[in-house]
């Protein structure tokens, strides 16, 4: 509780001025609209007397209540405006806050959360502080202000009478309050349904060409459909208690008005109470039922609220990849890849895996070496790779650029010694070009474009369509071929210099003419220092200093293409099937 | 009321009335609570009034026992009939949109990947989840109370004339200055709406997109690049969302005040009333302790146009969805086993994929014949998936001319055409469901034996057995948690298990390793021998077993034959060819 507290006065805090601001204007409106009330009573009780001498004093109050009146719809819109734009504000800067801490985690996260429960996430949890930091809090402060300002008025007119009001009045909000807990119940489950509706619907958007090719909507839309359905089912469910149990606070003025009209109507035949108090008593309780629906209204924005943050707090505290980390002083990023990158008996095992993925890994890669890596599906290519690039994180003592150990290194500064091009291409809803120039804004050095395209043997392609580089990539680079979108993919990593340019499998999806270019662009042009390739093509292999073999996450041989031939069972028979 | 939305509101609102059609008895049993509860609260205030009037002022103290026992007996049916009416209009409502999401989202995964080439996924997510969720919060909170509220308040205001005409007419006066500040108001808050719910929608789009390409932008170190365009996104909605906050507190502070203000009014003319025309206390009493209830729809209008805003611009959105063409309707065949194919012959065949786009295929003409195999070769972009996603059916809007079975393409339903081929497509799909669904994909006619020789069919099953649960191993979106290597091989087994007649390779097995892709290759030879097969192939090993090969450029096939022909004939293949077999390593 203290924690959730301190993160939204954490959040709260910039604010303060404006919250300061609404609550002055708040209380004055409760005060003009508690004041009204009085006036109405002098008036009537000087028409009920009918004394033609106080006819003056009567048109100065009715005068005092239009006044009232305009002052209070100043003061009121001045009281949202400063309880509503911070709230407004907050939620911003939380999702600012939460895409950066997002962009900070490793595979291990997302492995673990979908992208569609954590974009419901990010928007009814944060929706959540929303409303405490704007309804939540304006609502407070008009309870707070309502329900001792009004009570106040009301025990001045009549001690008894205002206890005769508390007992239906208790009776109704806990009433209201028991149906709001079930009520809060079925949200959650009907906030659950609604993520899984959204996560099946994304799911069968992006698959929507399986779908298609293999005619099995009705499966999809049966799917959906059991979602659908029980969305409904719980949205019924909050339904129920908004008809039958709800409407209750909404006629608590109603029934005040009967206990009033009852025990107060005693009270004037009694003589001890004039018809013009009646009336400003019963317009002091027609003030109370706003407060009281509102705390109950209250209660469930901060219950809810709390929810959201306590579930947006595992977001917040989880330690980023390198949160403990700092990027080394540029001068000292690019001296990263002096000497080698090494590894030293590596093993790794993923969060989720029973078994190490790589095994005793031990070698080195120089500055300017040309280095190949090859073996069977699953035998641990890309888990290597991705050791290197910085996505996956070593234990320490395993993996060192010079003398530094990368378990250490901050993610910035390995990406600034290794580019990677991977094996699952991914564009971004933009122009080509700024898909290519991507992440080259930090960049002090970038290469000519015109000269990337040509390297990664796009030029011409890019010259076809019409509008070329600006040409729009649909989601995902659907109306690309994927040899395309692999080489669009290799011209942004081409696009800012790199020290180590690793290369996972980007010659698989391209044809034999654009492979031969790009092999000789890439080993005789050498756009980085030095390279690391995985290819299952001999033909490529054949031109690197050495290449690993690996084979169940091990290294089964190391060496020239001329040694493994003699060296690897699994390199020679790849290499005759090649001939 | 009517005034406060424009035309192209109620063209809406006419537009999706018909999804309460089917669900009209709740509608009929909510409306008839109306009267009920309209009755109820109209007897309320003429009990409120001989309360006062009868009983209070002369002094009755039964009579005013009896009448506040009838009133509270009033109150409770008010509160029980409301409490039906609002039920069951909201089940109506519930089961409206029920009925619009399941028809919506049938629509998005008919619509043609063409629409999808032009309109983020995010997007046609929203329209179905939160879009919806919008129309189903302004049934809950906001229409809802509105209609029963105003024909109350209409009944009240009838009362209330028959009470005392000429106050109820100073009463109303502040009734056009509230509806013209209303009318100003609305469009403001409107166009802020429409902006605040297209930059979310961008922005809920690009945070998405963001997700999914993560591990991009770490690779490119571009966190602050991204984290600057989702921000910018966000700030767009948030000044947005801050310019209706200021018009919604004016509104509503308005609408609040507007009761002290005709209090004044009543209590001046009340006053004039009473003192030269003798009118009763009671009646001036009622007015006064009842006008607050007279504005109830006013405010509830204002405190919900936000909300029924929301839900025009959502139905507006949606309806530009359902406006959308899908592919042709087609009864669903998933069920059924795959039909026959004799033949597929296309005629000078041209296409480009947009109107400003050039020719990507130019007169492509050749014949498929039950049991040939045809291999078609050239550099990227030279057509090949095209050809491809034409006979698919994937795109339409060809020229020329495509027959299967003697039929022309266009007039064979989509259903039949995708029940005849079995497609390896180069992008990889998995669902988040078992290895074997991911094989099977819903078709019922596949037995479990099926499956599992399909699977050893592509030697997929030596590392499915590795897995835990095996054929019940569970794959994560878009198969995460495979490496890629082996869902091309679930891919494959997808492709094969169905026994279609025709199968279609494209680039099918890039990025797998030399021995297991020696393994598809068997598999791919027993294939070529039973089935008929087009193959978008990079292998000379493939391309040697076909019976025809097209090499195709720019759009156009410049040379066809079978392999030892087009060799002879010397032309571009013989020279790819040629300098497969000099580097000794022909693309694997």
């Amino acid at each position: 509780m203290r924690s959730k507290l301190l993160f939204l006065i954490k959040y709260m805090h910039r604010f303060r001025w404006w919250y300061t601001g609404g609550f002055i204007f708040l209380g004055l409106t409760i005060w003009t609209s508690v004041t009204i009330p009085e006036f109405i009573q002098k008036s009537i009780d000087i028409i009920s007397d009918g004394e033609p001498a106080s006819r003056d004093s009567f048109y100065h109050y009715v005068l005092i209540i239009l006044g009232l009146a305009l002052v209070l719809i100043l003061v009121r819109t001045l009281s949202r405006i400063l309880f509503f734009v911070p709230g407004r504000l907050i939620e911003k800067q939380l999702k600012g806050k939460m895409f950066r801490k997002l962009s900070s985690f490793g595979k291990d996260y997302y492995d673990q959360n979908s992208t569609g429960s954590i974009i419901s996430r990010i928007n009814n949890d944060i929706n959540g502080v929303r409303m405490i930091t704007g309804f939540g809090l304006l609502q407070t402060g008009n309870i707070i202000f309502s329900l001792s300002l009004t009570p106040y008025k009301m025990w001045n007119l009549s001690p008894a009478l205002t206890l005769y009001c508390v007992i239906p009045m208790v009776l109704v909000f806990i009433i209201v309050r028991v149906g709001m807990v079930i009520m809060v119940k079925n949200t959650h489950r009907r906030m659950d349904a609604l993520q899984k509706l959204s996560g099946k619907t994304i799911s069968f958007l992006s698959g929507n060409s399986v779908i298609k090719s293999y005619n099995i909507h009705r499966w999809a839309e049966d799917k959906v459909e059991k979602e659908n359905v029980s969305l409904f089912k719980y949205t019924m469910r909050i339904t129920w208690i908004r008809s039958f149990i709800i409407p209750l606070l909404g006629n608590l003025e109603q029934i005040l008005k009967i206990v009033v009209l009852f025990v107060g109507g005693l009270y004037v035949i009694e003589g001890k109470f004039t018809l013009g108090q009646l009336t400003e008593y019963i317009a002091y309780s027609a003030l109370l039922t706003q407060p009281v629906m509102g705390l109950g209204w209250v209660l469930t924005v901060f219950q809810q609220g709390f929810v959201g943050i306590s579930s947006l707090q595992t977001i917040m505290d989880r330690t980023g990849t390198d949160d403990n980390k700092k990027p080394l002083p540029a001068e000292h990023q690019k001296n990263l890849f002096q000497k080698s990158i090494t590894f030293k008996n590596l093993t790794y095992t993923y969060h989720n895996g029973e078994h190490p993925t790589l095994k005793n890994i031990s070698f080195s890669i120089k500055p300017g070496q040309v280095v190949g890596i090859t073996g069977k599906v699953g035998a641990g290519k890309t888990t290597l790779v991705n050791l290197i690039n910085g996505y996956l994180r070593p234990s320490p003592g395993q993996l060192f650029f010079d003398e530094m150990d990368a378990a250490n290194l901050h993610a910035e500064d390995i990406r600034t010694v290794a580019k990677t091009v991977t094996q699952e291409v991914f564009l971004f809803s933009d122009s080509i070009r700024n898909n290519i120039t991507f992440g080259a804004k930090k960049a002090n050095h970038t290469n000519l474009f015109e000269d990337v395209i040509f390297k990664s043997a796009f030029a011409d392609e890019l010259a076809r369509f019409p509008k070329q580089e600006e040409t729009l990539v649909g989601e995902k680079g659907i109306m690309l071929s994927g040899g395309q979108k692999q080489r669009i993919s290799l011209a942004r990593s081409l696009y800012t210099p790199s020290k180590l340019l690793i290369l996972d499998d980007v010659f698989s999806a391209v044809d034999t003419d654009t492979e031969r270019f790009l092999i000789k662009q890439i080993f005789e042009q050498h756009p980085a220092e030095s390279l690391l390739v995985v290819s299952n093509r001999t033909s490529v292999l054949e031109k690197t200093d050495f290449t690993i073999v690996l084979e169940e996450g091990r290294i089964e041989a190391m060496g020239t293409h001329k040694e493994l031939i003699k060296k690897s069972n699994f390199y020679r028979e790849t290499w005759e099937l090649q001939k | 009321m009517a005034k406060l939305l424009s035309n192209k509101d109620w063209s809406l609102i006419k537009k999706f009335g018909r999804y309460f059609v089917p669900h009209k008895k709740w509608l009929i049993v909510s409306l008839s609570s109306i009267p009920v509860t309209t009755t109820a609260s109209i007897l309320f205030l003429w009990l409120v009034e001989r309360i006062i009037d009868d009983y209070i002022v002369p002094g009755d103290i039964t009579g005013l026992k009896t009448f506040a026992m009838l009133l509270a007996g009033v109150l409770l049916l008010n509160l029980l009939f409301d409490g039906l009416y609002s039920y069951t209009f909201s089940k109506a409502g519930g089961l409206a949109i029920v009925d619009m999401r399941r028809e919506l989202f049938g629509k998005a995964i008919r619509f043609p990947m063409r629409y999808y080439d032009k309109h983020p996924i995010g997007v046609t997510l929203s329209r179905l989840t939160s879009d919806m969720e919008s129309i189903s919060e302004s049934f809950a909170a906001g229409i809802l109370g509105l209609l029963s509220e105003s024909i109350k308040t209409t009944a009240l205001i009838g009362y209330l004339f028959y009470l005392n005409w000429r106050l109820t007419l100073v009463l109303l006066i502040v009734v056009p200055l509230i509806v013209l500040v209303m009318r100003y108001l609305r469009r403001k808050i409107r166009a802020a709406f429409d902006e605040s719910r297209t930059s979310l929608a961008k922005s809920a789009a690009y945070l998405q997109e963001s997700l999914n390409g993560m591990k991009t932008i770490q690779l490119y170190n571009a966190e602050n690049e991204a984290w600057d365009k989702y921000n910018n996104l966000n700030q767009t909605y948030c000044n947005a969302q801050n310019r209706s906050n200021v018009y919604d507190s004016a509104l509503y502070s308005i609408v609040e005040g507007i009761t002290s203000v005709a209090t004044a009014m009543v209590l001046f003319y009340g006053a004039i009333q009473v003192w030269d025309y003798g009118y009763t206390m009671g009646v001036l009493v009622v007015f006064i302790t009842t006008l607050g209830r007279l504005f109830i729809p006013v405010r509830q209008f204002a405190q919900q146009i936000s909300t029924i805003q929301r839900a025009l611009s959502a139905l507006d959105h949606i309806s530009h969805l359902f406006e959308q063409e899908t592919e042709e309707d087609g009864k669903e065949t998933g069920k059924e086993a795959p039909s026959e194919l004799k033949e597929i012959r296309f005629e000078n065949v041209s296409f480009r994929y947009t109107e400003d786009a050039p020719d990507v295929l130019k007169n492509i003409s050749f014949t498929l014949r039950k049991g040939d195999r045809i291999a078609l070769v050239g550099t990227t972009g030279s057509g090949k998936s095209t050809i491809i996603r034409l006979l698919t059916k994937t795109y339409t809007g060809y020229r020329g001319s495509i027959k299967i079975n003697g039929k022309e393409l266009k007039d064979i339903p989509l259903a039949e055409i995708r029940n005849m081929m079995s497609l390896m497509q180069q992008d990889i799909f998995m669902f988040n469901d078992s290895i074997r669904f991911n094989i099977a994909l819903g078709r019922e006619y596949l037995t479990e034996e099926d499956i599992r020789k399909a699977a050893s069919f592509v030697y997929a099953d030596h590392f499915i057995n590795q897995l835990p649960g095996k054929m019940e191993y569970v794959i994560q979106d878009n198969g995460d948690n495979l490496s890629k290597g082996q869902g091309q091989l679930i891919s494959f087994a997808r492709a094969i298990s169905g026994n279609n007649e025709l199968i279609i390779l494209d680039e099918a097995t890039s990025a797998v390793d030399s021995l297991t892709e020696n393994y598809i290759q068997k598999a791919i030879e027993n294939i070529f021998s039973s089935r008929t097969v087009i193959a978008v192939a990079h292998r000379l090993s493939t391309i040697k077993h076909s019976d025809q090969i097209l090499v195709l450029e720019q759009g156009q096939i410049i040379e066809r034959g079978n392999h030892d022909e087009l060799v002879s004939q010397g032309g571009k293949y013989a020279g790819l060819v040629k300098t497969w077999e000099e580097k000794k390593s022909d693309a694997s």
